[in-house]
């Protein structure tokens, strides 16, 4: 049950985007009638997959080696389908210049790439562990 | 695996610390050329995008466009707006010399439609005379375009089949335009009939300033190309003079503003990556200075055991390659995780017309940097491979 370095770079990445999505990166405001736009839709279901990632990041830091393989695998598939929810899945705005185009949208790829490629990293080093064992050892 | 077996790799592994720290140079200097060319190459591809799409030499607007300043806002900033002349106005001006090309023009603005609260600009041509916005849209749409049938800019999230609803019209999306950098790309086009249908609903329904008029007898502006044997000032100064109530403009004057905005934000780009290149190898070589004196007593050892000056050279080397390699990989990958991404959000806040080079392109710049990175950390250290492959031995090891 050690901690990594790799749960933390998680971790702190799916912190980023659960909190991000919300406070930093949100989506369009609210129209002057107050309704919402379809980009509000988007921020939640990708807040809502932030707050799985953060829990799975959360859970890793208590496990086994083999099952934070496992979590991020599971992770790796949460970041992926994260990645499609904006335009993709729920469409955007009109214009490109709105804000969810230009900040929301962007944001979320590259922090749910950052995801997916840290956790196939870390799928990669356990499996090349597996097979060697005394590999990669650190020398001073 | 040959890689991790080598002193230099274990060098470097061996003090974690100042490897990441000549890393994160070497990857914000790589990140700073990059950034920096994609950004001057991308402002620069935006202002030719720019010229190439207003396309004509001069364009005649109502007088009242240019006094209040809508016409530069509407053309050049993307604002939506509209304003309309006479017929009997236009037909003067097409009456003029040195009138070669001529074509109409009608602007209208959408109101917030249901999916966002940002309106459109809408612009109307002339099929048959039109020489500017046809040719862009045969690139994308070779058909002529039907009655409701509109074109849509590369920014507005609609695509081809879509329905779009402007004053209550239903019109459907043809074709998507390719992306210009400019404010066109929020820009819808449509023919001459499908906008005045527009106008006339939007008059109808009371959401144009413009109460008192009829679509069929105005128009916005006129765009024209002078004939062979004039000059475009003899021609616009004719207008100006002859014709009241309009203003005739050189678009080349229209954006020379952008021109000279562009120009200096590209000066100050260049000079501060001029600026951070110039500090960062200064930096570069006293780093790899004080790395190697302070493994003299190493690399003395390694003479001792059989190391030639050659291979000890070799080795301060490709550390200095390897760092430099990775460095520049992590600023490339930055670099690119920033501007591509964020292009819109970069051209919103610059104000100016922007269009990223093509993907084969960015490929090319992120290589080059690549390889400049490295070289620079090959030069930056050559000094101290020199040194290290003349230390003599036995005084090093004797302390003195």
């Amino acid at each position: 049950m050690k901690i990594k370095k790799m749960d933390i770079v998680l971790l702190i990445l799916s912190i980023v985007l659960c909190a991000g999505i919300k406070l930093i990166f949100h989506a369009c405001a609210p129209k002057e009638d107050g309704g919402w736009m379809a980009c509000h839709w988007a921020e939640q279901a990708i807040f809502a997959n932030g707050i799985i990632l953060v829990l799975s990041a959360i859970l890793r830091l208590f496990v086994k080696s083999s099952y934070k393989t496992g979590i991020a695998m599971a992770m790796t598939a949460t970041a992926g389908i994260t990645l499609l929810i904006p335009n993709v899945m729920i469409k955007l705005c009109m214009m490109k210049e709105m804000r969810c185009h230009s900040v929301m949208h962007p944001a979320v790829m590259v922090i749910c790439i950052l995801l997916v490629i840290a956790c196939v990293a870390d799928i990669w080093v356990h499996f090349t562990k597996e097979v060697n064992p005394s590999g990669g050892g650190k020398t001073a | 695996m040959k890689l991790k077996k080598t002193i230099a790799f274990r060098n470097l592994a061996g003090k974690p610390v100042r490897t990441m720290a000549l890393i994160l140079l070497t990857a914000l200097l790589s990140l700073i050329l990059l950034g920096g060319t994609l950004m001057v190459s991308s402002l620069r591809k935006g202002l030719h995008s720019l010229e190439d799409r207003l396309g004509a030499d001069i364009m005649v607007v109502p007088y009242e466009a240019t006094t209040k300043s809508e016409l530069k806002n509407i053309v050049l900033q993307g604002n939506t707006g509209y304003f309309y002349m006479d017929k009997s106005r236009a037909e003067k001006v097409l009456s003029r010399d040195g009138i070669g090309q001529a074509s109409e023009q009608f602007f209208l603005a959408s109101t917030s439609s249901g999916c966002c609260s940002i309106p459109v600009q809408i612009i109307g041509f002339e099929p048959e005379t039109d020489f500017t916005i046809s040719p862009w849209i045969r690139k994308s749409y070779s058909k002529d375009l039907q009655d409701l049938d509109i074109v849509v800019g590369n920014d507005l999230n609609a695509f081809v089949g879509d329905t779009l609803t402007f004053y209550g019209l239903d019109c459907h999306v043809a074709s998507k335009l390719d992306k210009t950098g400019t404010s066109f790309d929020t820009a819808v086009f449509t023919n001459e009939n499908t906008i005045k249908m527009l106008i006339q609903s939007s008059l109808d329904k009371n959401m144009n300033d413009f109460a008192n008029i009829s679509p069929d007898g105005v128009v916005s502006c006129i765009l024209i190309n002078t004939a062979e044997g004039f000059t475009t000032e003899e021609v616009v100064n004719d207008i100006n003079i002859h014709v009241k109530k309009v203003k005739a403009i050189q678009t080349k004057e229209m954006i020379s503003g952008i021109s000279d905005s562009l120009s200096g934000v590209s000066d100050i780009i260049t000079i501060l990556m001029v600026a951070v290149w110039v500090l960062g190898l200064i930096i570069l070589l006293l780093a790899f200075t004080m790395s190697v004196n302070e493994r003299k007593k190493e690399f003395a050892v390694l003479r001792v055991i059989g190391a030639s000056r050659q291979k000890l050279a070799g080795i301060v080397m490709q550390e200095a390659l390897l760092t430099g390699f990775v460095g520049s990989l992590v600023g490339v990958v930055v670099s690119l995780l920033v501007i591509v991404p964020f292009n819109t959000l970069i051209e919103e806040q610059m104000n100016l017309p922007f269009l990223l080079p093509e993907v084969g392109n960015i490929a090319g710049y992120a290589v080059i940097t690549v390889l400049v990175s490295v070289v620079s950390c090959a030069v930056a250290v050559t000094f101290s491979a020199f040194r290290i492959s003349r230390i003599d031995t036995s005084l090093i090891l004797r302390g003195e």
